[in-house]
């Protein structure tokens, strides 16, 4: 039984390809659901954040999504969406939407009503005082929502591997624990979760990275 | 701050500059109905605005003077009425293009905290399209007209300022396409006393160059009484209950409500805006520097005072010879001497004679010569006589103004 003493490194150096593949599989769906995700979200917080009730209605339809199972709404998808790409891409949109849309509504919330009261006073239309005051005030708080979303987003795409075959590095896991005991069982898992445990990692990197180009000097802390 | 007063009224004029003066503004029958109010916030109200001059909204918390001031850019549409500016009636225009024209200051300043100082003043100019060194160099030039250095400012941001300062920066951006109206909303409501006393000694020097018209709100009696070359008093509905120069406010309150407004000690603020110059110099017994004691002594015995005031040959106020020093054979003079300049006020003389505790204060000309003086007994026949004044008026009216009942 020699290759009962294979280290995770060893696994790791052997099947690199894979797991490459993986990893970028992974990223790339977290990308475009999150890209989905954002566009929406800040889109819908827009269209509610003037009507406390239009808010409260959004944020709870949003809230609907994260109380429902991911096992449980990956398989809901199933009968309309098939397996694979679509389904997980779907859910994962789903589950990124409350932290964009009330950090969205939150961050156009924040800003001070004199700011907004001097802007309409100097001539800036409406559509002016949202796109060069209000939003780019209220984008360091949207954009701790991205970053929210994403990281938990990077977790749930893990799971859509399991349930609707769905892309990425969720099946090193699920093949590591339906195979516990057998020889790769405990590598495969571990390349599974720490891949995961990275991406998310870099992520986060790369907000702290956009959060600084991305918002003024005046309004950092 | 007094010299200030009575020459503005030349505005329209084009000063130095780049500065074009201001504009009338006029309020015509203007009705603000708010819905699920029963009165109007604003009731018919009819004002002339002069141009170039700072025309002062006061009166007591929910009297309407804000909604007033908002109805003129329309940040507030009314309900009724009409808004002429420099003949231009302007109630049905496109508002955002109104309000390019109308600079406007509120008390939180509200300068963007994400762009820069610079910026901040470019943004409405960027929206008339003006170009880069255009834009550039109306910065800098409006940054040093409101008293800060262009080089150091330009690239702050609006955090890094000082509240004084940020207010400085929201009147430069007021003013950045130079605008004939200026609407302030108590600007300087929310600074320390001791800036603010130099912020509006600015903003009046300011205005000596710019001559703007400008609408100033305040619940302050004492800013309004500074900054207002005329002052609209208003009771509740924004019913004018006087609209008038501060002097004339203060002399001749037209009923109890603005008795009651401008407070007690009207009078004596009424001596400072009092000049030397306009009021009848009592006369004392001078005598020279050279002079002997026995002449002093004739010119006491023949005046029946008790004390002479001593010039030198350029006739500068020295001291005093006083009759108890005479009989002493003393020659030298006496005690401090309270001296004050033409141009100063009633007021400022009050001031020096308390601090030095005399009953005389001498008063020069420009180059320091004697020219008359002022004593105690005429400065308390000056407040008597507003005091009168105002006992008068109470007694004429025994039934209060109609102006007045509603507040």
């Amino acid at each position: 039984m020699l290759v009962e003493s294979q280290s995770l490194y060893e696994y790791a150096s052997r099947h690199v390809e894979d797991i490459t593949a993986g990893v970028i599989q992974h990223a790339q769906v977290v990308f475009v659901s999150m890209s989905i995700a954002t566009a929406v979200g800040i889109s819908l917080g827009l269209l509610v954040y003037r009507s406390r009730r239009a808010t409260d209605l959004a944020l709870a339809v949003c809230g609907i999504f994260l109380t429902i199972p991911s096992f449980a709404l990956f398989a809901l998808l199933i009968p309309v969406l098939g397996l694979g790409y679509a389904p997980t891409v779907c859910a994962l949109v789903l589950y990124a939407l409350l932290p964009i849309v009330r950090n969205t509504v939150a961050g156009l919330e924040s800003v001070d009503p004199a700011i907004m009261e001097s802007a309409r006073g100097m001539g800036l239309g409406g559509r002016q005082r949202l796109w060069r005051i209000q939003l780019p005030l209220a984008w360091p708080i949207i954009l701790t929502g991205i970053r929210v979303s994403t990281v938990v987003t990077v977790g749930i795409a893990a799971i859509a591997a399991g349930v609707v075959n769905g892309p990425g590095l969720g099946e090193y896991i699920f093949s590591g624990l339906s195979h516990i005991g057998s020889v790769f069982a405990l590598n495969e898992a571990l390349v599974g979760v720490i891949g995961v445990a990275l991406i998310a990692l870099a992520y986060d990197g790369l907000f702290v990275l956009v959060g600084r180009f991305t918002t003024s000097r005046g309004i950092r802390g | 701050m007094a010299d200030t007063k009575g020459s503005s009224t030349t505005g329209g004029a084009t000063t130095e500059g780049s500065a074009t003066g201001g504009e009338v503004i006029r309020l015509e029958g203007l009705t603000k109905r708010f819905s699920g109010h029963g009165e109007p916030a604003v009731d018919s109200l009819d004002l002339e605005i002069p141009a170039g001059e700072i025309v002062v909204l006061v009166g007591p918390s929910g009297c309407g003077k804000t909604t007033t001031m908002r109805m003129i850019n329309r940040l507030i549409e009314p309900t009724s009425g009409k808004i002429v500016i420099g003949g231009e009636d302007v109630t049905r225009i496109n508002p955002d293009q109104l309000r390019r024209r109308i600079g406007y200051v509120i008390q939180q300043v509200g300068l963007f905290p994400h762009m820069t100082i610079a910026d901040n003043i470019a943004v409405v100019p960027r929206l008339l399209g003006w170009d880069k060194s255009r834009i550039a160099g109306r910065v800098d030039e409006l940054l040093e007209l409101v008293g800060l250095d262009a080089a150091t400012y330009r690239g702050r941001f609006p955090k890094e300022l000082s509240g004084g300062q940020q207010q400085r920066v929201g009147v430069a951006r007021a003013l950045a396409v130079d605008p004939p109206v200026m609407l302030m909303d108590e600007p300087f409501g929310a600074i320390d006393p001791i800036t603010r006393d130099r912020l509006q000694n600015e903003f009046l020097r300011l205005q000596e160059r710019i001559r703007k018209t400008i609408v100033f709100v305040t619940h302050d009696i004492h800013e309004a009484i500074k900054l207002g070359d005329r002052i609209a008093i208003l009771a509740k509905g924004s019913r004018l209950a006087q609209y008038d120069t501060p002097e004339e406010i203060l002399a001749r309150p037209a009923n109890d409500f603005v008795t009651d407004f401008i407070g007690p000690g009207a009078s004596v603020r009424s001596l400072g805006l009092t000049n030397l110059a306009d009021i009848e110099l009592d006369t004392i017994p001078v005598v020279e520097l050279a002079d002997s004691v026995d002449k002093a002594k004739v010119v006491l015995a023949r005046t029946k005072q008790d004390r002479a005031l001593i010039v030198d040959e350029d006739r500068r106020p020295r001291g005093w010879r006083r009759a108890t020093d005479l009989a002493q054979g003393m020659s030298s003079g006496g005690g401090p001497l309270a001296t004050l300049h033409r141009s100063q006020t009633v007021h400022d003389a009050l001031n020096e004679l308390l601090r030095t505790g005399d009953t005389i204060a001498a008063i020069v000309d420009a180059e320091g010569r004697y020219e008359g003086a002022l004593r105690l007994e005429t400065i308390m026949g000056l407040t008597t006589q507003a005091e009168a004044a105002h006992a008068a008026l109470r007694e004429a009216r025994p039934v209060a103004a109609k102006a007045g009942d509603s507040a």
